[in-house]
């Protein structure tokens, strides 16, 4: 099984590879994207079980990287959890809009995001 | 006094107030002032889209400072402090430091947390853009949820005694933001009280349910009554108390209850403890647009038409974008046009069974196409809906609109509006 982290930011990238490291003891491969297009391409070719996606970031923001997957009858099932500084009712709506399974807010629980993580990959911790 | 915002030509609003003079017990006149405060207004709302990209980029950064902090106290409590060897006093000594600072920053970064989701609240409700939900409340009830809430408060030596009077009339109220302001004004009692005890009243008040919270703690000096309500002013000497909390609590509380239409009174002498108290009237005189408004004021609607579509008419995209959602999940058929021509086009060419108006649009407002529309005998019968930030039921009235909704509207409530207007029910505020 594999997880794919999208985000911009490198420290987030390393806590988020932190928070999960559960996850890789029962087999699960972390895999890091830095930027949209570079989310776009590796969905496409590695087929990850769950996508961990930033919203504000450079090239290809998380809303159209969802939007696509979303719209490609080939990749649609993959599960998407956006993580985003966007806290405002508006922005959740438009994830959900978008087709994100989950919406997390940073400052997120680095134990939230694992628990998370876990269930929509169907592992019991 | 009278205090009124009205539309100008070209998207300008003014504020318009008229005050009484009062020469003894006599009204003499009357004064009326009318200002323009498109820039005032155009300023806030600046402002506001500058507080909420400051806390989206403050977020970030906190999340690492946080998330790591976290992992760290985690991976030392539960993978490294079982090596340290229990005779080692240095080494013991530095765990536990490790430990505790480790807690400091977690809690110091979830304080900071706080502080933005505030500064954030804060700014949202001075520009007007915080969205209420008001509804019938037993104040009682809630009092209890805020009691079990800040329960963990109150389980030293200073008890928490809840009194409520029985047969309570409901008010019209928000329940989480009132919940809010009884929690924060308990956690407050319960910070500031070392001895005795705190109390929390909900009472018959005149007309109204009056909601009190006293303590028996060092009370606040009555020179300094008015500031506990400003921002980041937190009373006491700030070089020797370690301020706690976020400075913003009250002048949070102040908002909310301002928001009902009420304030928030203060009584304390220093060392005699605190009590503050506010009332909300029964049966809710609020100033909210949808259910508070006399009979008389409501058409009755002579369209009665269960089908067609609704047209939505922003100048906003995302804000079309975002009522075309909401309504569509709903089940409503929904056409948009992006300002007044073409929704009069539209409406023409074929009339709606409802339109949904926004009021400040370029070159032709809201009320402008109400008042085309409702002249015109091809749409004079379809109902409309004024969804504006501008706050002037009266003139939607005058001009023949049949509901009116501020801005940010809930959306339950928007729809279910709609499926009244298609019907053709008039409900009876």
């Amino acid at each position: 099984m594999k997880v794919l982290i999208v985000d911009d930011e490198p420290h987030i990238r390393l806590l988020l590879e932190q928070a999960l490291e559960e996850l890789e003891d029962e087999g699960v491969e972390l895999l890091m994207a830095t930027n949209g297009q570079e989310a776009l391409d590796r969905i496409a070719e590695e087929r990850p079980s769950l996508v961990l996606l930033d919203v504000m970031m450079p090239l290809v923001n998380g809303m159209d990287v969802c939007r696509r997957v979303k719209g490609d009858p080939e990749l649609a099932s993959i599960p998407v959890m956006m993580l985003t500084a966007k806290g405002q009712d508006l922005d959740r709506q438009a994830g959900m809009d978008v087709g994100a399974d989950r919406y997390v807010t940073k400052p997120f629980d680095p134990d939230d995001v694992l628990e998370q993580a876990a269930e929509m990959l169907g592992i019991e911790l | 006094m009278v205090d009124v915002q009205l539309e100008l030509p070209k998207g300008r609003v003014a504020q318009g107030i008229v005050s009484p003079i009062q020469e003894d017990d006599r009204v003499s006149g009357t004064v009326a002032l009318v200002r323009d405060v498109t820039l005032e207004r155009e300023v806030d709302r600046m402002k506001t889209d500058f507080i909420a990209t400051v806390s989206h980029e403050l977020r970030t950064p906190l999340t690492s400072v946080l998330g790591f902090a976290k992992l760290t106290r985690a991976k030392v409590d539960q993978k490294l402090a079982v090596y340290v060897p229990e005779d080692d006093r240095k080494a013991q000594r530095a765990l536990g430091q490790i430990q505790k600072n480790l807690e400091i920053i977690v809690s110091e970064g979830e304080r900071l947390t706080a502080l933005i989701n505030d500064v954030l609240d804060i700014s949202k409700m001075e520009a007007g853009r915080m969205e209420w939900r008001f509804e019938m409340l037993d104040l009682g009830a809630l009092a209890e949820r805020a009691a079990a809430a800040t329960s963990a408060l109150f389980q030293g030596d200073i008890p928490l005694r809840v009194d409520v009077e029985p047969g309570l009339p409901d008010v019209r109220a928000d329940s989480d933001r009132i919940l809010q302001v009884m929690i924060n004004l308990l956690s407050n009692a319960a910070k500031f009280t070392q001895r005795g005890s705190v109390d929390l009243r909900v009472r018959r008040s005149g007309a109204g349910v009056e909601v009190a919270v006293a303590d028996t703690g060092r009370g606040i000096d009555p020179d300094l009554h008015a500031s506990v309500f400003d921002k980041f002013k937190q009373v006491g000497d700030t070089l020797t108390d370690k301020p706690q909390g976020t400075g913003l609590g009250l002048p949070i509380c102040a908002q909310i209850v301002a928001a009902h239409g009420s304030t928030i009174t203060l009584q304390s002498e220093l060392g005699q403890g605190a009590c503050f108290a506010f009332a909300l009237t029964a049966g809710g005189e609020v100033d909210e647009p949808v259910d508070g408004l006399p009979e008389t004021r409501v058409k009755p609607l002579r369209a009665a038409r269960t089908d067609g579509y609704v047209l939505v008419v922003d100048d906003d995209p995302n804000l079309r974008e975002l009522l075309h959602q909401q309504l569509t999940d709903r089940g409503f058929q929904v056409r948009l046009a992006a300002n007044g021509y073409e929704a009069i086009g539209m409406a023409r060419a074929e009339p709606p069974a409802v339109i949904v108006l926004d009021v400040m649009m370029p070159v032709i407002s809201g009320f402008d196409v109400a008042t085309v529309l409702k002249a015109d005998p091809t749409t004079a019968a379809v109902p409309i809906l004024i969804l504006s930030i501008v706050r002037d039921e009266e003139r939607g009235y005058r001009i023949g609109v049949d509901r009116y909704f501020t801005k940010p509207a809930d959306a339950d409530q928007l729809a279910d509006t709609v499926r009244d207007l298609l019907a053709g029910e008039a409900e009876s505020p």
